[in-house]
């Protein structure tokens, strides 16, 4: 019967943490039953290099070294205990609920192992976290996204990350290099922030459009953009996204209809018993939101708004929308 | 679910746990993980088996003693409590970074998710540097997001003013509020609606006011929200669309829950979804202008150019 692989890690770090010297690989793999029924060296090392990423993503770090000063190759292992201690945590009763609170958010996540992890381990340093509730607020954060996984280790380690992206409205997936400065997730949606190599440029990137195959891959290169000291990544990915008005638009709302709409608007006045008049900042992407409203909205002011809206109403009610229509009302 | 990571995580912090409190019970040992006893006892027996003879120290062997105490005998076991990992401080400072950022929060609850915070970045250390470059970020509709939270608190009955989409109406109903919910990024208010004798889930982004009334709220038990199933059920009333899409309307696929996919030469998808409310449908198709057009039904697709119709009749007598 296969060992549970859980049983070969907590060996691996008990062994690791109880040594008070470098350990060889050659010595666990004697001493670990997992390694010992491993039938070739290759599969030994694949095993063994899988189970030190695995330690090092459960917090430890992992010393190389060699007892003999006289021999120069590290190929001995050890965790001190003193260099991967938690410091002392004291939490009050409310402090400890908005932990709770927090860890829960990432249930439905790739994170929620870590979240958990992370609540064990304070618990098991003495940090009493029951589940009282702070407030009535119960947050989620998915991360659905496939690149999550890997783009955040790119973010975390400081490398070049390569993948396969196809932006909205593009024909065909790219492939492109992006140095990673910071995630975002905005209304539900994970964004990557950094330099694109291929555009020179800082770029946003929305993981949902970063393709499954081929898998993003993390280049073992430094990056060579500067980074720079604050990324707004807030304001990148809502300017990305098509938030924030430049101009000023003016509308007709029909009386109890755009609810959506008054509710964005700086400015309302009655014209007459059916229709009031709004005003509302004007920027990209409007006139699609507009058009959704149908007969119940008219666009007053700017003229070019007007003549997006009566394009995009002309393409659905199949009329021709070619060059020649443009700027002309209907 | 559980994978070998995350159950090793509970172990090593299990024996943490143990070699700080001997003798701990069984039942408060349980308590603390968030797992059964018969949980908490084949995790023992694992770690049994963990170990390699080689070092004699990392030996656990832990036993249950006849008063359900757990002990480790080996008291020189060298596990402590371990320092957070990178993505377990992440974790715990992403999220509380942005319930702290909830605009309509009582400033108490906000107070004590700012000091947890210094605190978990202290103790974290550099495992809390990457937590820096990532963010969640929950919209509030303030006023709404306090009076709701104040409702719950005080057990209290909501007047609500609510705008339907579908109907591009602004209607009232009377609810019994049960939670506020984070669902992608946007707050929600779970209730029990007494206009529909239902659960319901509210957007306060389309709740046009809400008033507190001097009335004890009673919501019946209703089944938590799993957000897993998402936030709009299928029903088998719901009527079959497709659409098809230029390279311009791929988004749409990333909005609205479809059954079937198929690329079009062109870049474009062709998207087949079910809804129970074709003027959802509508509303995208009007969206997406030259991007999308309705195939089937026929009637929807008519309908949708006939309203085109109308709105473009309103610029030429305007």
């Amino acid at each position: 019967m296969a060992i549970p692989k859980q049983e070969r890690l907590v060996s691996l770090v008990m062994c690791l943490l109880a040594a008070r010297r470098y350990v060889t690989k050659e010595e666990l793999r004697s001493s670990i039953e997992s390694y010992r029924m491993c039938t070739s060296d290759e599969a030994f090392d694949r095993m063994f290099e899988r189970d030190k990423d695995d330690v090092r993503e459960l917090g430890f770090a992992i010393e190389t070294g060699a007892n003999d000063p006289l021999v120069e190759s590290a190929d001995g292992y050890r965790i001190r205990p003193e260099h991967n201690a938690l410091p002392p945590v004291d939490l009050d009763p409310e402090e400890a609920a908005a932990l709770a609170l927090a860890a829960g958010a990432w249930q439905q996540s790739s994170l929620s192992g870590a979240a958990t992890g992370a609540l064990y381990k304070l618990k098991a340093a003495g940090v009493e976290i029951d589940t009282a509730p702070l407030t009535a607020v119960e947050p989620r954060v998915t991360a659905r996204e496939s690149a999550f996984g890997p783009l955040l280790e790119a973010l975390r380690t400081r490398r070049p990350v390569q993948f396969t992206y196809r932006g909205s409205g593009a024909a065909e997936a790219r492939q492109r290099v992006v140095e990673p400065w910071g995630m975002s997730c905005w209304r539900g949606r994970w964004y990557l922030v950094g330099w694109a190599r291929d555009r020179e440029e800082q770029r946003v990137f929305r993981l949902e459009r970063v393709l499954d195959k081929p898998k993003p891959k993390i280049l073992r290169e430094p990056l060579r953009a500067p980074v720079p000291d604050n990324v707004d990544i807030r304001a990148q990915v809502a300017r990305f996204a098509g938030e924030g008005g430049e101009g000023t638009a003016r509308i007709r709302v029909r009386v109890g209809a755009g609810f959506p709409l008054r509710a964005r608007a700086t400015a309302v006045k009655q014209l007459d018993e059916a229709w009031d008049e709004l005003e509302l900042p004007y920027g990209h992407g409007l006139h699609n939101w507009i058009a959704e409203f149908g007969p119940d909205v008219v666009v007053v002011d700017p003229p070019e708004l007007r003549t997006a809206v009566v394009r995009q109403l002309r393409a659905a009610a199949g009329l021709p929308v070619d060059a020649a229509n443009e700027g002309t009302d209907v | 679910m559980s994978n070998a990571l995350d159950d090793t995580r509970r172990l090593l912090s299990l024996v943490a746990y143990l070699r700080e409190r001997p003798g701990a019970r069984l039942e408060d040992v349980a308590r603390a993980f968030g797992h059964d006893i018969d949980a908490i006892e084949a995790d023992l027996g694992t770690l049994h088996m963990c170990g390699t003879s080689f070092m004699a120290d990392d030996l656990l062997e832990p036993h249950v003693d006849s008063e359900g105490r757990v002990w480790l005998d080996n008291a020189d076991a060298p596990v402590r409590p371990v320092r957070l990992a990178p993505h377990e401080a992440l974790s715990l400072l992403v999220a509380l970074r942005a319930l702290a950022g909830l605009s309509g929060l009582r400033d108490r609850d906000r107070e004590a998710l700012g000091r947890v915070t210094a605190k978990l970045e202290d103790a974290a250390g550099e495992a809390a540097e990457v937590a820096a470059h990532v963010s969640v970020e929950f919209e509030t509709e303030e006023s709404s997001f306090a009076t709701m939270d104040r409702a719950i608190a005080e057990r209290r009955v909501l007047r609500l003013n609510y705008y339907v989409p579908r109907r591009d109406q602004v209607t009232e109903r009377v609810v019994d509020p049960v939670r506020l919910l984070l669902v992608e990024g946007r707050p929600y208010l779970l209730a029990w609606c007494r206009t529909a004798e239902d659960r319901r889930l509210f957007r306060l982004d389309r709740v046009v006011a809400a008033e507190l009334l001097d009335e004890a709220s009673e919501p019946p038990t209703v089944a938590p929200f799993d957000p897993a199933e998402g936030l709009v059920q299928a029903s088998p009333d719901d009527i079959e669309v497709v659409l098809e899409l230029g390279p311009g309307g791929r988004w749409v696929r990333e909005y609205y829950p479809y059954d079937a996919l198929q690329e079009l030469p062109d870049g474009g998808l062709r998207l087949t979804l079910r809804t129970p409310d074709p003027s959802v449908v509508r509303r995208l198709a009007l969206r997406l202008g030259e991007h999308g057009r309705v195939v089937s039904p026929p009637e929807l697709a008519d309908e949708v150019r006939g309203t085109a119709e109308a709105a473009l009749a309103a610029y030429a007598t305007a």
